[in-house]
């Protein structure tokens, strides 16, 4: 009987110690495909819709692997990254939907959807910062000198940046709900400088001004925010690869002026026809247009009770006046 | 031209109209119906895009009804019998209601995206008014369609002067193209839509003409390769319209109408746009600035020829010509008056 159990536990413990060994190969294994293929395919994507689901969906089983003793920190960091945009874009239709109720007059619609936004923000605060923690988890944490980056790893630092500053933007429009550490914003601003901004489509530029814009006094003296984001939006277009944009939109959004925001849509818009995106980079292509789009739509809900065109090119009531130059060129005709 | 304006069809987006000045309560809505040309009816991209227009012109109090048309002659046949209140159709149909809108899209008259912009914008100011009413008949709605390109199997051949006795597929019944085929001393093969692409692509003739958006569905870059090209310089903007009979809508109609959808022009142009930027760089062919002026000059008299034959409307020849030399002011013919 002794022997028996005895070789129970024997045959348990072995199975189990080889299970651990294969979780933790599958993790490993799994990680370094991640890297290799899954982040490099997400990218060339603009199917936000897939990418947040496919990052909703397989960030938990990812970071599972975690458990088993295998490092995936840039597997999840993108993965949560993906699912934040869902969260995102989740709070994008509440506002809009608030915005129509206000226009409407209908009040409970509009409290009820801007809570589910201030929800939806918090959400999406806590994916996109525990996309910012896995980065630095990975990369450790930030102590006033850049670590040692590969450069295959230049990327992943990119994107963990601005998991980073989004999960702090979302933080604020939440209310503070999902309690990101507000030391986010000058580890950002720092960290930025770690890579170059014509090698990165001045996203690094744009990471830092947005940070100026966002946090008061946070300018230093000497800086002019806006000129910054204006040299990184200038680098993102001419490579076709506009993530600078977004940052660019979410800095301004915030400041209230109407004009300014369909100033900069509109250059956006423009901006898409005349350079053509670039492949490898499509998913980032895609989450810049989609919030050119959501501010123009807003404009649009607000202003006509509906949304606007897709590609974001015009805003109601922006008719001309005619100019003298007009009656000269009509003249006689 | 025409069959071209017909291929672009497929792809073309097209919004509408807005209704009068006088926004009208729900009560006041009013039923209207709109004959809509696309090659594919209603599947295809443009009732879509005037299935978007139905929408916005209900906000302004037209509830419309839309009757779909693969058919662009039976379209115009059925408007033109009082069938619909409004017509979606290409310039060259619209050209039989209102002469001066639908010359718009004169050979070699607007050679860039922005100078047709330009002039859609000037047509929809208030005081350009009488040149879209032309009788019984306003057009309300213009909206581009693309650039026509000459696409040429040898290269070397991009001169124009070059195509001095060779063979062009020439739609027989569109008249702008069969006189340039005359002006420049080259020779007709006779083409219909269904044809020309093979014509072209087997070598019976050496040029063609098309715009972006038609060269991929009709394989024409077969015709192309390996020696050929397309020459950078646009022989006509392809437009769409929106035409009315003007006493079944309110007064100001037709400037909210057109000022509404001068305000489309870009998203109207995505397509078309994106269509250009596929072609890979190498077959587009650049033209000097001085084979420029020969092209110019060979599209102008063939403007002014068709403007004798009151083909084209010669004050929107005059409008058009003002456009190109307020952004050129230096350009040779802005000293002259032929146009």
């Amino acid at each position: 009987m002794n022997i028996r159990i005895l070789l129970f536990v024997t045959i348990v413990t072995i199975s189990l110690t080889n299970c651990s060994v294969v979780y933790w190969a599958t993790g490993r294994t799994l990680n370094s495909y991640a890297q290799d293929h899954l982040v490099p395919h997400y990218l060339a994507s603009d199917d936000l819709d897939a990418i947040c689901q496919g990052g909703t969906a397989l960030g938990p089983l990812v970071a599972s692997f975690e458990r088993a003793g295998a490092s995936v920190e840039l597997a999840t960091m993108v993965a949560q990254m993906g699912a934040g945009v869902c969260a995102e874009r989740n709070a994008q239709e509440a506002e809009l939907l608030y915005i129509g109720a206000v226009r409407k007059g209908r009040g409970d619609e509009a409290l009820d959807n801007q809570a589910r936004q201030i929800r939806f923000h918090g959400i999406a605060a806590k994916r996109y910062g525990d996309s910012y923690h896995r980065f630095l988890q990975h990369f450790g944490e930030w102590k006033g000198k850049c670590p040692s980056i590969s450069e295959d790893e230049e990327l992943y630092f990119l994107v963990g940046l601005s998991s980073g500053l989004l999960a702090i933007l979302h933080d604020f429009a939440s209310q503070g709900h999902a309690g990101i550490t507000r030391d986010v914003p000058s580890v950002v601003v720092q960290a930025s400088k770690c890579l170059d901004p014509k090698k990165w489509w001045g996203t690094p530029l744009a990471l830092e001004a947005v940070v100026w814009l966002s946090v008061p006094g946070a300018t230093p003296e000497g800086k002019d925010p806006f000129k910054q984001m204006e040299e990184a939006v200038k680098l993102g277009d001419q490579q076709g690869v506009r993530l600078a944009r977004a940052f660019q939109i979410q800095a301004v959004a915030g400041k209230g002026d109407t004009e300014k925001m369909k100033k900069l849509i509109l250059e956006h818009s423009k901006s898409v026809m005349q350079h053509p995106p670039k492949k490898e980079y499509l998913f980032l292509e895609a989450f810049a247009e989609n919030l050119s789009r959501h501010e123009s739509d807003k404009i649009w809900m607000k202003e006509k009770g509906h949304r606007g065109p897709i590609n974001f090119s015009s805003f109601p009531g922006n008719k001309k006046k005619n100019t003298k130059e007009e009656d000269d060129l009509l003249k006689d005709l | 031209m025409k069959s071209f304006l017909k291929i672009t069809a497929i792809i073309l987006v097209l919004l509408g109209i807005s209704a009068g000045n006088r926004p009208m309560q729900a009560a006041e809505t009013v039923d209207r119906s709109m004959c809509v040309f696309d090659p594919s009816g209603a599947h295809g991209d443009v009732y879509k895009a005037a299935q978007r227009y139905q929408a916005q012109a209900l906000s302004w109090g037209i509830r419309l009804d839309l009757k779909a048309y693969t058919d662009e002659v039976v379209a115009n046949s059925d408007f033109k019998a009082g069938k619909c209140h409004l017509a979606f159709l290409t310039s060259l149909r619209v050209r039989g209601y209102v002469h001066a809108s639908g010359s718009l899209e004169a050979i070699g008259a607007l050679p860039s995206y922005d100078l047709l912009h330009k002039t859609i914008e000037l047509l929809a100011s208030p005081q350009a008014r009488k040149l879209n009413v032309d009788g019984d008949y306003e057009t309300v709605a213009m909206f581009p369609g693309g650039a026509v390109y000459l696409l040429l199997r040898d290269k070397n051949l991009k001169d124009i002067k070059d195509l001095a006795g060779r063979k062009i597929a020439t739609l027989t019944y569109d008249q702008a193209a069969t006189t340039m085929v005359d002006v420049v001393g080259a020779s007709m093969v006779p083409a219909e839509i269904a044809t020309f692409a093979g014509i072209f692509n087997n070598g019976r003739a050496d040029a063609c003409y098309s715009p972006a958006i038609g060269i991929k569905p009709l394989e024409l870059m077969k015709g192309i390769s390996p020696n050929g090209g397309i020459v950078r310089f646009p022989i006509g903007q392809l437009t769409f319209q929106i035409v009315a009979r003007h006493k079944d809508f309110a007064d100001g109609f037709g400037n909210s109408s057109r000022a509404w959808a001068a305000t489309q022009f870009d998203s109207m142009l995505s397509l078309t746009k994106k269509a250009e930027q596929e072609i890979p760089a190498k077959y587009w062919l650049e033209v000097p600035k001085d084979l420029q002026k020969n092209y110019f000059e060979k599209f102008r008299e063939v403007r002014v020829k068709l403007r004798d034959k009151k083909v084209y409307h010669p004050a929107i020849l005059k409008l058009m010509k003002r456009v190109r030399c307020n952004a050129d002011k230096e350009a040779a013919e802005c000293s002259d008056n032929l146009e």
